[in-house]
């Protein structure tokens, strides 16, 4: 045959096997590394092989653990041609919960994953079927044995062995290098349970948003109890919202309202720009600019002027007298107070996501933001966590503590931080305060907050109106009660703070108060 | 004394270790024994048909075989049974024979002989070729396989152009396809859409367009009389038509087939559907590396999220677990192969047996091509199989059958030296 068309045959057949053998060479060996690491990420988070430490409570009550489970997969390939799929499904109905849509995936091409979460009986039963196409792969699952349990501090670990928030995430570096070790929290399970089992009753009967109750040891910081509404089970966090998911106490802020009088008599005092005898006379009002604020109870025809001590400020919880303070301190003292006292910053408490709150900028307030700031309004929104690190201060005889949610020994000690912020003698005078306008209130208002039988407590209540589109609502409300007890030497402090609630007039008295006696009190019970 | 073409025996056994050795790590080897029974058959039946029919016995039935398999084709289409929405089986017995496989064997001995009995010269010459590959394509056409009738095709062209059939009208033939497809890619140039007509001319299909025409013009010296000028003018019109009607036509392809088709200019436009058999594989070949994985140990191949990867993408196992190393080994021993059977063709004095062998050239060339493509997204994605790799009974008889031929090709041609 002609010399010509062979060549070219032949140039041809050479050509072409180059071609591939470049295609090759560049998908193996330049881009291999990048394949083979993508690969092993993909196959990694499939086989989520990742083993993870356990959690537990301050006692050692395991809330987060690893346990094996299988998962059962399907191989169409694998598969005799003669096997029957109607009996194999028949038999795996009989094991496992095998719905008509997983039967469908027999008929599929590909190889297909039929269930998750095998317990070992199951597994046993389907070895005994014996069928080639069947696969068991074996998985490490994280388990949480009390389900909705303090699901917000512990976070979850989605399908694919990912920590997704809370304490999982945060300490994903210790719990997943130092399997040995235990994670143990500062919780008190008996604690949050009973939070989590009336916050979650409160919030159905009041039909409220969401809430929260946090319970601290106002020596050191550490957590007791943290309940959040609405939570999930992390066992199924993908029958969850996002929403539901989202720790909201420590991600979204709110205004304070009331309860932040404390912050604003506490600054004025320890800026020496009063005195513990100061008085102020109510009218009720008080006009600031041509902005009035005004008492929630002021009525033009009723209200009288009246000389209050400062006592009478947070038994009344007096808008006027708190707007005075705050106008008589000034932009840059009160600024700086609240800067200290860790507004407009994290906690830095050991949960991801925690948001800073906010504080504006002390160069762009009016007076009529001096005023309402001083209220617990206007220039200031607050994570509940953060308002309660913040009056822990008073607690704590004037210095300030960080929160956490590791319980404390003599090993890490270091994350304690303090800050001195108040005089001792000024923070002690404010506690004898909030303890005498609370019992003040009981005696003569019939209050409910800090109602407990054989217990002082020294709080105050805050009914603060919500925000919406950049203007007050006239009903929805926060309400929030913030406490520490024994009143005479604090130990324990406690911050209730209810979204939105629909009964009792929304106020923090009347929501927020009696939640509060009954954690108070169960508290009392465990600890005093 | 008969020659035993030895190096290509030793060339075929190589290549068929590394398929059997595939294979025993594909699917948890399940498709390895039943393979391994198809060897000592296939050998049995080479050994006679080697043994007891001489090539000029084939040349002289080729005839009766070309009609034996239209008519094995057109039982098909009564009988046959339906697997993966194709009919392509007939089961005699316990046995199952796909017929679009032998008939290659009866549509390679069949050209080979019509080929070598007249010389290719003209344009009706190449036509009258084709008119009798016609009816056993669409036979295969209507399973549907589109991957097997491409095969037949390539086979034709292949025989054709031994047989003397010059490129430019090898091209001309084709002219009209490639105008289609070059006029589907690119920028478009004319477009000019009304009710009748819907004319796309892209960037490539201009290129191509001209090209052809310059190189039609001085080839034919079209001036030199009218009626070249009319031909030429009424091909030009041809290639317009294809232009035209490439709409409809590809229209006439159901939504699966055209993303199969084209899926792999772009497979992660659709990962999880039509891209996904090759982004797989790609992940499958990329996780290779040089050395592979080891065999049973592939991160995708042994958990079967590559799939038909004991048949089709057979390819992307062993560049997964045997690595760079295991494909250029098996691209090698395949170029080896291909040059061995053009040089025997090659070698050969007589025209039905040189013939035959570029006719196996072409079949085994764009098998391999097709399939190592498809796994490498380099080419569309039609069921072919790899020769000798892949699963399959009848295939492998038909290679080893092949193979037998090339081998009696270069031993009766010695004789004759």
């Amino acid at each position: 045959m002609s010399r010509f068309r062979y060549r070219l045959i032949q140039i041809f057949v050479v050509s072409s096997f180059f071609l591939i053998v470049g295609r090759l060479f560049y998908l193996q060996i330049i881009q291999g590394p990048n394949f083979h690491k993508r690969v092993k990420q993909l196959h990694q988070s499939i086989k989520s092989e990742i083993n993870r430490g356990e959690i537990t409570d301050k006692f050692g009550k395991t809330l987060a653990m690893d346990i094996e489970r299988y998962t059962l997969e399907y191989n169409p390939v694998a598969a005799s041609k003669k096997e029957n799929k109607e009996a194999l499904a028949l038999k795996l109905g009989a094991i496992f919960d095998f719905t008509e849509s997983s039967r469908k995936l027999l008929y599929s091409k590909y190889s297909q994953t039929l269930a998750y979460n095998l317990t070992r009986e199951q597994v046993k039963m389907i070895r005994g079927i014996n069928s080639p196409s069947l696969y068991l792969r074996r998985v490490i699952t994280r388990f949480y044995p009390e389900d909705n349990f303090a699901s917000h501090i512990l976070g979850y670990v989605d399908s694919y062995g990912k920590p997704r928030q809370g304490a999982e995430l945060y300490f994903q570096e210790v719990l997943e290098n130092h399997t040995e070790n235990k994670l143990e929290l500062s919780l008190d399970s008996r604690l949050q349970g009973f939070a989590e089992d009336k916050l979650a009753k409160h919030l159905e009967k009041s039909k409220a948003r969401r809430g929260t109750i946090i319970v601290m040891k106002v020596r050191t910081g550490e957590i007791l109890a943290w309940a959040t509404a609405p939570s999930f089970n992390p066992n199924l966090y993908q029958e969850y919202s996002l929403e539901d998911m989202k720790n909201w106490s420590l991600v979204d802020v709110y205004q304070p309202g009331s309860i932040f009088k404390i912050i604003t008599v506490a600054s004025a005092l320890d800026s020496k720009t009063i005195d513990l005898d100061y008085k102020f006379v109510d009218k009720g009002y008080i006009t600031v600019d041509r902005w009035r604020i005004q008492n929630h109870d002021y009525s033009a025809s009723r209200t009288k002027a009246e000389e209050l001590s400062l006592t009478q400020l947070f038994q009344r919880s007096s808008n006027p007298f708190s707007a005075h303070l705050g106008l008589k301190m000034g932009n840059d003292t009160f600024f700086d107070y609240l800067s200290q006292f860790g507004f407009g910053n994290k906690t830095n408490i050991e949960l991801p996501g925690e948001s800073a709150g906010i504080l504006r900028d002390k160069s762009t307030w009016m007076n009529s933001d001096l005023a309402s700031t001083a209220i617990g309004q206007g220039a200031i929104s607050v994570t509940p966590i953060q308002v309660l690190t913040a009056i822990n201060t008073i607690a704590n005889d004037g210095t300030w503590i960080k929160p956490t949610i590791l319980k404390l020994n003599s090993s890490n000690q270091n994350l304690k931080t303090k800050v001195k912020i108040l005089e001792p003698k000024i923070a002690k005078a404010i506690q004898k305060m909030l303890a005498e306008s609370v019992a003040a209130n009981i005696k003569d208002k019939h209050a409910n907050s800090g109602k407990v039988e054989g217990l002082r407590i020294a709080g105050k209540t805050g009914t603060a109106q919500k925000l919406e589109n950049g203007r007050y609502s006239g009903y929805k409300t926060v309400a929030s009660f913030i406490g520490f007890f024994p009143a005479e030497k604090p130990q324990y402090i406690s911050l209730v703070v209810i979204d939105d609630p629909k009964t009792d007039g929304g106020w923090g008295d009347t929501v927020a108060g009696p939640l509060f006696n009954q954690v108070a009190n169960y508290c009392r019970n465990l600890y005093l | 004394m008969r020659l035993i073409d030895r190096l290509l025996i030793i060339n075929v056994s190589l290549i068929l270790v590394f398929g059997l050795t595939a294979l025993s790590s594909s699917a948890g080897g399940k498709f390895f024994l039943k393979q391994l029974i198809y060897i000592p058959i296939s050998l049995i039946v080479v050994y006679f048909t080697y043994n007891f029919c001489s090539l000029e016995f084939y040349k002289r039935s080729a005839n009766l075989i070309y009609w034996l398999n239209i008519g094995l084709l057109i039982i098909l289409k009564f009988f046959g049974t339906t697997q993966l929405g194709s009919q392509r089986w007939l089961m005699i017995g316990p046995i199952s024979v796909q017929p679009s496989e032998l008939a290659k064997i009866c549509l390679i001995i069949f050209l080979a002989k019509i080929l070598s009995q007249k010389e290719i010269r003209t344009y009706f010459d190449i036509v009258k070729v084709f008119a009798y590959i016609a009816l056993p394509s669409l036979l295969v056409l209507i399973q549907p396989d589109l991957g097997t009738t491409l095969v037949y095709i390539a086979i034709t062209f292949g025989m054709l152009f031994w047989a003397g059939a010059k490129l430019i009208q090898l091209l001309t033939i084709c002219s009209p396809i490639i105008c289609a497809i070059c006029s589907s890619l690119g920028y478009k140039i004319i477009d000019y859409h009304n009710t009748y007509i819907d004319l796309v001319i892209t960037v490539p299909a201009l290129i191509f367009l001209i090209f052809f025409t310059v190189l039609i013009i001085f080839h034919y010296k079209v001036w030199s009389s009218p009626s070249k000028t009319l031909i030429t003018m009424m091909l030009l019109f041809v290639e317009f038509l294809a232009i035209l009607y490439r709409p409809s036509i590809w229209g006439l392809l159901k939504d699966y087939q055209q993303k199969r088709l084209t899926i792999f200019l772009d497979p992660y436009s659709d990962p999880l559907g039509a891209g996904y058999h090759i982004i797989q594989s790609l992940y499958a070949i990329g996780n290779g590396g040089f050395i592979g994985t080891g065999l049973r140990s592939g991160d995708l191949s042994q958990g079967s999220f590559v799939p038909e990867q004991h048949t089709d993408f057979i390819f992307s196992l062993v560049g997964e677990e045997l690595g760079f190393i295991g494909t250029g080994c098996v691209i090698f021993l395949y170029a080896l192969l291909c040059i061995q059977i053009i040089i025997r063709a090659r070698n050969s004095d007589n025209k039905f047996h040189s013939l035959l062998g570029i006719g196996i050239f072409s079949m085994f060339i764009f098998h391999i091509f097709v399939n190592i493509g498809m796994n490498l997204s380099l080419m569309p994605i039609t069921g072919v199989p790899l020769p000798f790799l892949s699963y399959g009974g009848t295939s492998l008889l038909v290679n080893t059958f092949l193979m037998s031929l090339v081998a009696k090709v270069y031993s009766e041609n010695q004789k004759g030296v």
